[in-house]
């Protein structure tokens, strides 16, 4: 068999798995230790889903000793395949995909040789230099799409890097998180991502505000998430600081919850942030204060109702079905588009022209030869 | 809130009972969700009896004005209004204290929430005669590892931690009055006394963590700056403590046993 009768089949069996969907689509995910991170959670959510439509969707680890997520993400993702690279079992064929996130771009040139396409998945953008060599784009690795979670990290990313493209997916905020159902506790959630901002800012507001020293703050960073969601929305505001945020999970989890968020305004302001929708500061140093007198205006009774409506109408906008839709608009058109793709190589390889049925006769053929 | 009353005791007489008695009524008038119904119940002295036959009732409020034949003492007040309340839930205002303007809309949404708890305390703001803010009282309730459940007060909480307030908060006249009332006796501890008693019975005891009452601390001539500063009710630590003491005593005792102490 001629080289190039090979590399038809190979092509037609690829063209067979994309339409069918059998094509795998690699999450090379990194391991948490057990520890919660929204980055992970949004990627088995999307792993998930892909799977309920029928794509093969698998995560991929590097190593063998491998962490189970499902300890705080929950045992609904505990049936989700996994691949570990070490293992060596991995082979991957032209019509895979291999999804790597920013935080990964150390694998490029370690995968740049697999046959498959690879696609960057960035959901932190402030990562993403950190792993690449001074000059080097995610396209010198042969990487030509990445995926990204907000239109403000899309318009980033394009600046620094506009030479591929960009596919938006909106990731929702899981139906975990729900209202209190009893008035809310005077309890204060509190999120950063550095844990000594943590402690600065329950040390001086105990400092400042002495007559408040009987409310309890939570620190709520790498709880299971089903804890976390209780544990949120049993607390009457969320105070939340991390400057290299990508997307802002937390704040919209919270808004979902009922909790008024104050919060610090990350380097790249999220889509979703207005004027009414939380209270936010340009500056970490006002935020002890800002939180005294919200302790204050609650404890009185008098923080607007327009907070609470505008936070409901904010995280309303990140619902399942939306999420669900992204998704799938996403991958489809990855799918369509290598579908396309491989056709157009076959085209090339074939004298039978276009029409399928022709080809798949054709390469019965060779079969048969 | 149809079917709460609100018991204003007056026991004595100074010279700004007007005044107070105007500001507490307008802080009724003033809630957002109003009571059904206001008893102001008076000792049957002479100065109180000619005062309440000159006073004019406020118009926007279902208000009755009882007068207490039996005691002149503050505890008997409350007792004699309660035997009077004909709805569910009554709340305490001291003459000369204040609600905050919520505090009714909170304490419906609180009973809605939370069905069976049978005494509703308010956060309690402190303020001097001036109005200056002193602190806060019943908020250690919520404070994490205070008590055994956080939001309630609980019977061993209470043998440590003695300092809570009960006016402004909202009562189960029933539970109340199934526990055995206040007791006149109790003197400067009858609010300690009440609370271990209603604990002891498992009536359900909770902090609305919402400023409900702002309360004027160590007003001159009031009953407690008397215990803290009259020549004649002066009580040294000591004797503070005896009714510290008497009163875990006494809460095992439904009803007041009308102890004679002598001097």
């Amino acid at each position: 068999m001629s080289e190039s009768n090979d590399q038809i089949i190979k092509l037609t069996h690829a063209l067979e798995k994309l339409r069918s969907k059998e094509a795998a689509i690699y999450f090379l995910t990194m391991d948490t230790k057990g520890h919660a991170k929204a980055s992970v959670a949004l990627t088995y959510d999307i792993v998930k889903e892909l799977r309920n439509i029928g794509y093969n969707a698998i995560i991929m680890h590097e190593k063998n000793d491998f962490h189970d997520v499902s300890t705080w993400l929950g045992e609904e993702y505990k049936d989700i395949p996994h691949v570990s690279i070490e293992s060596k079992q991995v082979e991957v064929i032209i019509s895979d995909l291999v999804i790597i996130p920013e935080v990964f771009g150390h694998v490029l040139e370690q995968t740049q040789n697999m046959p498959c396409e690879k696609i960057i998945f960035s959901q932190a953008y402030d990562y993403i230099l950190e792993t690449l060599p001074p000059g080097m784009t995610w396209r010198n690795y042969g990487v030509n799409t990445c995926i990204t979670t907000s239109p403000t990290q899309k318009e980033y990313l394009t600046s620094l890097m506009g030479n591929l493209d960009y596919l938006e997916l909106t990731p929702s905020v899981s139906e975990l998180f729900q209202n209190y159902e009893y008035p809310q506790p005077p309890i204060i959630s509190i999120h950063t991502r550095e844990a000594r901002d943590t402690m600065k800012i329950i040390k001086s507001f105990y400092i400042k505000y002495p007559q408040f020293k009987w409310l309890t703050f939570r620190d709520l960073r790498n709880l299971p998430k089903k804890k976390f969601a209780e544990d949120l929305k049993e607390s009457f505001v969320s105070v939340w600081v991390d400057d290299i945020s990508g997307f802002g999970t937390f704040p919209l989890e919270s808004m979902k919850s009922g909790v008024p968020v104050i919060g610090k305004v990350p380097n790249l302001k999220p889509d979703w942030m207005t004027e009414d929708n939380g209270i936010w500061s340009h500056d970490f140093q006002p935020i002890v204060d800002i939180l005294g007198n919200y302790v204050q205006k609650w404890l009185e009774d008098e923080l607007p109702q327009e907070l609470y409506d505008d936070m409901e109408k904010t995280a309303s906008q990140y619902n399942e079905e939306n999420f669900k839709n992204s998704v799938a608009s996403v991958f489809n058109s990855i799918n369509e588009r290598k579908i396309l793709e491989v056709r157009r190589n076959l085209e090339k390889l074939t004298p039978v022209g276009p029409e399928d049925e022709t080809l798949e006769g054709s390469v019965n053929e060779l079969y048969n030869n | 809130m149809k079917d709460i009353t609100v018991v204003i005791p007056v026991h004595e007489i100074n010279e700004s009972i007007e005044e107070f008695l105007t500001n507490s009524v307008q802080s009724i008038t003033n809630q957002t969700v109003k009571p059904g119904k206001v008893c102001v119940v008076y000792a049957d002295t002479k100065e109180l009896n000619d005062f309440f036959n000159s006073w004019e009732k406020p118009t926007d409020l279902n208000v009755d004005v009882l007068v207490n034949k039996d005691k002149t003492d503050f505890c008997s007040q409350i007792n004699h209004a309660v035997d009077n309340v004909e709805t569910e839930w009554f709340s305490i205002l001291e003459v000369d204290d204040e609600y905050s303007k919520n505090w009714f809309k909170n304490v419906e949404k609180y009973i809605n929430s939370y069905d069976d708890v049978d005494i509703f305390l308010p956060l309690v703001v402190d303020v001097d005669s001036k109005h200056s803010f002193l602190g806060f009282t019943n908020e250690s309730i919520w404070a994490m590892k205070f008590s055994e459940k956080m939001g309630e007060l609980d019977n061993n909480t209470l043998l440590n931690y003695q300092n809570f307030q009960t006016s402004g908060a909202v009562f189960k006249k029933e539970s109340f009055e199934n526990i055995g009332m206040l007791k006149p006796s109790m003197r400067l501890t009858f609010v300690y006394e009440f609370l271990l008693r209603a604990t002891y019975n498992d009536l359900r005891v909770m902090t609305i963590p919402k400023i409900g009452y702002k309360h004027m601390n160590m007003r001159e001539n009031s009953l407690f700056w008397d215990y803290k500063n009259s020549p004649q009710t002066k009580l040294t630590t000591d004797e503070a403590s005896f009714w510290v003491e008497q009163a875990k005593k006494e809460y095992f005792f439904t009803y007041d046993r009308d102890i004679e102490y002598g001097n």
